[in-house]
């Protein structure tokens, strides 16, 4: 979801895994990517249009993503989760207090 | 291209068509089109559309046994002759069965009925000398035939109730 945030209108597949290997600099698999995005969107935390054929793609459309409001909700919460988790643990050579 | 174009077809099976065909689209697009990728991504979706509803999945193997082995029981039965139709019909009832117990995931349904069916054939050729007495083509065509119909008859289903 944060790659979405990151790409804005342009989050497609392709540009996904490209920004999720060059942030988390490591590779994903199509599979998992697709499956994640499938359930994201049945959970309603992003939702996707089908973008204009494009020949390069023989003539297939892209489907962009974006991040809903619950889905932004849910990137909030977990992003306080992972920090109140963090605190006071006494790594990266700081206490994180 | 006729590959990306059977591709789009066998993803269209597990999720709906036009993300299948922005599948296809994104993987020609990374120069990624290979079969290989086609078939992992085929595998990923098979296990998330079984993943989606587990019990009903295991469910519908022993309702598709039932069904296998109770209809080519009562056909054998009326007929009195047993043979080929009675496992192609058996076939393809029980797979017609499995995909109404198991709507929206027909075909991984009957995947796992015919996986599980082609085990048991395996089994059978191990453990008893089936494979001497029938011959091994008539042994594989035997143990092939079933799964065949009822994977068939999921796809079919599937196809004429597509995924939105």
């Amino acid at each position: 979801m944060l790659a979405i945030l990151r790409l804005g209108d342009d989050a497609y597949g392709v540009t996904i895994r490209a920004e999720i290997s060059k942030r988390a600099g490591r590779q994903t698999a199509s599979g998992a990517l697709y499956t994640t995005l499938d359930r994201l969107e049945e959970k309603g935390c992003v939702m996707s249009r089908m973008g204009d054929p494009r020949p390069e793609r023989g003539g297939r459309a892209k489907r962009f993503y974006t991040v809903t409001a619950m889905g932004l909700a849910s990137v909030t919460e977990a992003q306080r989760a992972f920090r109140s988790l963090l605190q006071g643990l006494p790594i990266f050579g700081e206490s994180n207090a | 291209m006729p590959k990306d174009a059977v591709a789009e077809w066998l993803l269209s099976l597990f999720t709906a068509p036009d993300k299948a065909a922005a599948i296809v689209g994104d993987l020609s697009e990374q120069g990624r089109g290979t079969w290989p990728n086609y078939l992992c991504m085929a595998a990923s979706l098979v296990v998330r559309s079984a993943a989606l509803r587990p019990v009903r999945l295991l469910l519908s193997i022993p309702l598709g046994w039932s069904v296998f082995f109770g209809v080519g029981y009562y056909l054998d039965r009326i007929t009195s002759s047993g043979g080929l139709w009675t496992t192609i019909l058996a076939s393809i009832v029980a797979g017609l069965v499995i995909g109404l117990f198991d709507r929206g995931q027909e075909l991984p349904a009957c995947l796992a009925m015919a996986v599980t069916l082609l085990a048991f054939f395996l089994y059978v050729a191990i453990a008893f000398p089936l494979l001497y007495i029938l011959g091994p083509a008539t042994f594989v065509w035997s143990a092939i035939h079933p799964p065949f119909l009822i994977v068939s008859t999921g796809m079919l289903m599937r196809k004429l109730r597509p995924v939105h």
